[in-house]
C-alpha cells in the first residue's frame, strides 16, 4: 500500500516571483498633471523646432486675434448705426438616451461664429448661438450638433452628427430670429442587436421685428 | 503665396472702387469711425435708452453662459467703442458689459484688448462693483495665455489700493508664474506666504508640491500634497479666525485635490508603501476625470503588494473598455505579467503574443495605420492613435477569423460575421475621415482659446489651419465692406466720412496679410518637425513596448518548462502531479492539508469491516 502525501509542488510561485522583479517596473509613472517647471533662459529645440520660435509664432497670432476682434466690433458698430439689422440664431433641442448632445456648432455665411462643446444630461436644452448685428441681405447659416452614442466611451469623440442649412433675409431696421428646432429619436446600435438608427429633424423658424 | 490668398488679394483689389483709393490712408480706422458716427449722429439718435441697454445685457449675459463669445465680441465690443452708447452713462452697465467682453475676448483669445479692459475695471474710482470677478478673471487671462509681463501691469493697479484678498491673490500668482519660469527658490519663499486661510492656498500648496518634485524631495513633496488634501475640512466651513464663511477655495479646487491624491499615490507607490498608495487611489471618485488613471496605476501597487487577482480584474477592467486608452500596451504588458505570477503561463504567453501582433507581427496592421495616415494628419494625434488601435484591432480580427475559416467549414453564419466585420472596419475608417474634419475645428478652437498650452506637435499643423481661417475672417470682411461700399456708399448721405472709414479699415487688414504669409512660411517648418518627432516617438514607444513582450513571452516558456520539470522529478520521487489535480484544487475540493490515497483494489486501505 503506498500512501502519496499531496502537496503543491515546488515550482510554486517562485520561478514568476523571480521573473516579477527582475521586470517589474520599479514605479508608477511619475505624477502627470504637476506642471514641469521650465529650466530658466534655455532655448528647448525639438528635432530644429525651437521653443523661442514656437512662442514667437503664438504671440504674432494673439496680436492677430487681438486685431481681429477689434475690426469685428468697429464693424460691427458701423452695421449697426447705419442699418440696425440684427440676427439672432436659438437652438432648441432634445437630444434622448441614449444619445448625448456633445457639441454645437454654428455658420453665418461659412464663418465659425459658435462652436462649444457640451457635457450635459440634460436630455432638452435650448442654447441663443449668436446675436449681433449684420449687413442686410441674403446670410446663409449652417448649424451642427454633434452626440455621443453609448458606445463612444468618455473622453473620445462624438460619433454622431446631425447638420441644417439654410438661408435667411436680414430686414433693415429689424430684428431676425432664426430657431432651429432638432427632434431626435432612433436606437444606437449595439453589440446584440448590430444594427441602430439614429435620426434627427432639424427644422428652422424665421420671425421678423420691425424697430 | 499660394492660391487662396492670391484669390483673396484678387478679390479686394476688385473691390476697392477708385474713389476710395483717393482718400486719406490713415492706418488707424478707429479715428475714420469717431468722424463718421459724429456725422451720423447729427441725422439719426445714436443714444440707446436705459430699458434698451438693461435689454442687451441680459441677452449678452445668456448668450456667454450659452458660450457665444463671438457675439459678445460684435455687440459688447461695439458699445463700448461707440462714445455715444448710453452704457457710458452708467457705471453699472459699463463695468458689467465690460466685464464679460473681457471674459469672451479671452476665451477667443485677445489676450491684450482684454488686458487693458480689465485693467481699467481694477483701477476704478470709485471701486468697481466687479473689481473682485475682474482680479478672478485676470488671474485666469495670465494663467491661460501666459503672459507673465502681464502680472507687473496687475500689480502697478493694485499697489496701493489692495485688499488682503487681493495681496494674497498676487502672491500666488507671482509664485506660480516664477514657478512656471523655473525660479524655484524664489517661487517657494512666495507660495509659502500664502495664508492657510486663503482660497489660493491648496493651489499654493499643490505648486509647492511640484516644486520640492523637481528638487527630488519626496518626503517634502509628500507633506505638500498632504496638506492638500488635509485641507478640505476647511472648504466648507466657517473660517472663525477671519470672520467668514468660505465654501469653495476656488472652482479649480476639486480638481486640484484629485490631482494630489493622484501624485500622493504616485509618490507612495516609489517609496515603495503600496498599500498607501491604493489608498490614495481609492479617494479619487468615479466622476472625476482623473479616475480611469488612478484605477489603473492602483493595479501597479496590487500587483507590487501581490495582489495579483485584484491587479489582473482591474487591467481586465482597464483593457476592456470599448476605447483602449494611450498606455494600453502597458497596461497589457502588466497583466502579462500579473498572470505569471499567478503561474498562468499559456494565458500570460497568450497576452504577450497577442500584444506582439496588435503592434507589430499582425497582417494588415502597418499598411492599416499606412492607409489612414495622409488623411488624418490634421487630426489630433492621440485620436488618431486611439482611432488606428481600434482599426488595427478590427483588422487583426478578421484575419483571425479568415484564418479560423480555413480550418473549418464554410458556414453562412461565419461569413456573415466577416462581412460584419469588413463592414465595420470601413465603417471606422469613414469616421476617420470624418473626424478628421471635426478634429480640426476642435483643435482649432483649442488653439484660439490656449495657443500656448497647445502641445508642441500640434502646433503646426494648427498654425496653419489658424491661418486658413484668418485668411478667410479677413476675405469675409473684405467682401462685406466691399459690399456695403458699392451699394450703399453712393446713397449715404455721409459717403465720404464712411468712404474714408471703409478704405482704413482696408489698409488696416491688408497689413495682416503680410503677417499671415511669415505665419505661413513658419507654420510648415514646424509641422514638418512636429510630424517628425511625432514618428520618432510612436517608433521608439513601439518598438520598447515589442521588445517587452518578446522577453514576457520568453520567461512564459521558461516557467512552462520548468513547470514540466518539476512534474517529472515529482513523478520520480512518487508524487503525484500537481498538473493532474489542479482542476479539483482549483475548485476548492483539495486543499494542501488533505491526503491523498489512490484506489488500488477492491477496497479502500483503511476501510473498516
Amino acid at each position: 500500500m503506498v500512501r502519496s502525501r499531496w502537496e503543491r509542488p515546488r515550482y510554486s510561485l517562485s520561478f514568476p516571483l523571480m521573473i516579477w522583479l527582475v521586470f517589474m517596473p520599479s514605479a508608477a509613472p511619475a505624477p502627470r498633471n504637476p506642471p514641469k517647471a521650465h529650466a530658466p533662459n534655455v532655448d528647448r529645440t525639438f528635432n530644429q523646432l525651437s521653443e523661442s520660435e514656437l512662442k514667437k509664432l503664438g504671440r504674432d497670432q494673439n496680436e492677430i486675434r487681438d486685431a481681429l476682434a477689434r475690426i469685428l466690433a468697429r464693424v460691427t458698430l458701423m452695421l449697426q448705426k447705419k442699418y440696425d439689422a440684427r440676427l439672432s440664431v436659438q437652438y432648441q433641442g432634445e437630444i434622448e438616451i441614449p444619445f448625448k448632445l456633445a457639441a454645437i456648432n454654428l455658420y453665418i455665411d461659412g464663418l465659425l461664429v459658435y462652436n462649444k462643446k457640451y457635457d450635459t444630461m440634460d436630455p432638452k436644452h435650448t442654447f441663443t448661438l449668436f446675436d449681433s448685428y449684420l449687413a442686410p441681405g441674403i446670410h446663409t447659416i449652417k448649424i451642427g450638433v454633434l452626440a455621443f452614442g453609448p458606445e463612444d466611451p468618455p473622453g473620445s469623440n462624438p460619433g454622431y452628427y446631425a447638420g441644417c442649412g439654410t438661408k435667411v433675409y436680414v430686414h433693415k431696421n429689424a430684428t431676425t430670429e432664426t430657431r432651429f428646432i432638432g427632434e431626435q429619436k432612433g436606437d444606437s446600435p449595439n453589440r446584440k442587436k448590430g444594427q441602430g438608427v439614429w435620426e434627427v429633424e432639424i427644422t428652422s423658424r424665421f420671425t421678423t421685428h420691425m424697430h | 503665396m499660394d492660391f487662396t490668398h492670391l484669390t483673396i488679394v484678387l478679390a479686394v483689389m476688385a473691390i476697392q472702387p477708385q474713389t476710395i483709393e483717393k482718400q486719406d490712408t490713415s492706418p488707424d480706422p478707429s479715428i475714420f469711425l469717431q468722424n463718421w458716427l459724429q456725422k451720423q449722429s447729427g441725422t439719426k439718435s445714436s443714444t440707446r435708452r436705459h430699458d434698451h441697454m438693461e435689454q442687451m445685457l441680459k441677452r449678452g449675459e445668456t448668450i456667454y453662459v450659452d458660450g457665444g463669445y463671438q457675439s459678445i465680441i460684435h455687440t459688447f465690443g461695439s458699445q463700448v467703442m461707440d462714445p455715444g452708447s448710453y452704457i457710458h452713462n452708467v457705471a453699472a452697465f459699463s463695468d458689467n458689459m465690460l466685464y464679460y467682453l473681457a471674459g469672451a475676448l479671452i476665451e477667443r483669445g485677445s489676450y491684450q484688448w482684454a488686458k487693458n479692459i480689465l485693467l481699467k475695471l481694477l483701477s476704478r474710482k470709485p471701486r468697481s462693483l466687479f473689481r473682485l470677478p475682474a482680479l478672478s478673471k485676470f488671474t485666469q487671462l495670465i494663467l491661460m495665455s501666459g503672459h507673465h509681463e502681464y502680472l507687473n501691469d496687475m500689480k502697478n493697479v493694485l499697489q496701493n489700493n489692495s485688499d488682503l484678498n487681493e495681496k494674497n491673490a498676487l502672491l500666488y500668482l507671482e509664485g506660480k508664474i516664477l514657478a512656471d519660469v523655473g525660479s524655484l527658490q524664489e517661487a517657494e519663499k512666495i507660495l509659502i506666504s500664502v495664508p492657510r486661510s486663503d482660497r489660493f492656498y491648496a493651489a499654493a500648496q499643490y505648486v509647492l508640491g511640484v516644486i520640492a518634485l523637481e528638487r527630488n524631495q519626496l518626503d517634502t513633496a509628500l507633506g505638500r500634497f498632504c496638506s492638500v488634501v488635509d485641507n478640505q475640512a476647511d472648504i466648507t466651513w466657517a473660517d472663525t479666525e477671519h470672520a467668514r464663511m468660505i465654501f469653495f477655495l476656488s472652482e479649480k479646487s476639486p480638481e486640484i485635490i484629485d490631482n494630489a491624491w493622484l501624485a500622493l499615490g504616485r509618490l507612495r507607490h516609489k517609496k515603495g508603501w503600496y498599500a498607501a498608495s491604493i489608498e490614495a487611489y481609492r479617494h479619487i471618485e468615479p466622476h472625476s476625470p482623473l479616475y480611469e488613471a488612478a484605477r489603473y496605476e492602483s493595479a501597479w501597487s496590487l500587483a507590487r503588494l501581490g495582489e495579483n487577482k485584484a491587479a489582473g480584474r482591474i487591467l481586465n477592467w482597464f483593457l476592456e473598455k470599448n476605447e483602449p486608452r494611450y498606455d494600453w500596451p502597458e497596461a497589457t504588458l502588466l497583466l502579462g505579467r500579473v498572470l505569471l505570477a499567478e503561474c498562468r503561463f499559456d494565458e500570460a504567453a497568450g497576452v504577450f503574443a497577442g500584444l506582439i501582433d496588435d503592434l507589430d507581427r499582425a497582417p494588415g496592421s502597418r499598411q492599416a495605420k499606412t492607409a489612414v495616415a495622409p488623411s488624418l494628419q490634421e487630426s489630433q494625434v492621440s485620436d488618431i492613435d486611439r482611432l488606428n488601435t481600434q482599426i488595427v484591432h478590427q483588422v487583426l480580427q478578421t484575419h483571425q477569423m479568415l484564418i479560423h475559416q480555413q480550418s473549418e467549414s464554410k458556414t453562412v453564419a461565419m461569413t456573415h460575421h466577416l462581412v460584419n466585420l469588413i463592414n465595420s472596419v470601413y465603417a471606422n475608417l469613414r469616421t476617420a475621415e470624418v473626424l478628421t474634419s471635426m478634429l480640426a475645428d476642435q483643435a482649432l478652437s483649442t488653439f484660439q482659446t490656449r495657443p500656448e498650452s497647445v502641445p508642441i506637435r500640434q502646433l503646426g499643423i494648427e498654425t496653419e489651419k489658424l491661418t486658413g481661417k484668418i485668411q478667410a475672417s479677413l476675405s469675409s470682411l473684405l467682401h462685406g465692406l466691399g459690399s456695403v461700399s458699392n451699394n450703399d456708399l453712393q446713397a449715404d448721405m455721409h459717403g465720404d466720412a464712411l468712404a474714408a472709414y471703409l478704405n482704413a479699415e482696408r489698409h488696416n487688414l491688408m497689413q495682416y496679410y503680410k503677417k499671415i504669409d511669415r505665419l505661413q512660411e513658419a507654420a510648415k517648418k514646424t509641422r514638418k518637425a512636429a510630424g517628425e518627432i511625432r514618428n520618432e516617438n510612436i517608433s521608439k514607444k513601439i518598438s520598447g513596448w515589442i521588445r517587452a513582450a518578446r522577453i514576457g513571452e520568453i520567461d512564459a516558456m521558461l516557467a512552462k518548462k520548468q513547470a514540466v520539470e518539476v512534474e517529472i522529478q515529482n513523478l520520480a520521487l512518487g508524487l503525484y502531479p500537481y498538473s493532474a489535480l489542479k482542476d479539483l484544487a482549483e475548485s476548492g475540493m483539495l486543499i494542501e492539508t488533505m491526503e491523498y490515497w489512490p484506489y488500488e483494489g477492491e477496497q479502500w486501505p483503511d476501510e473498516i469491516h
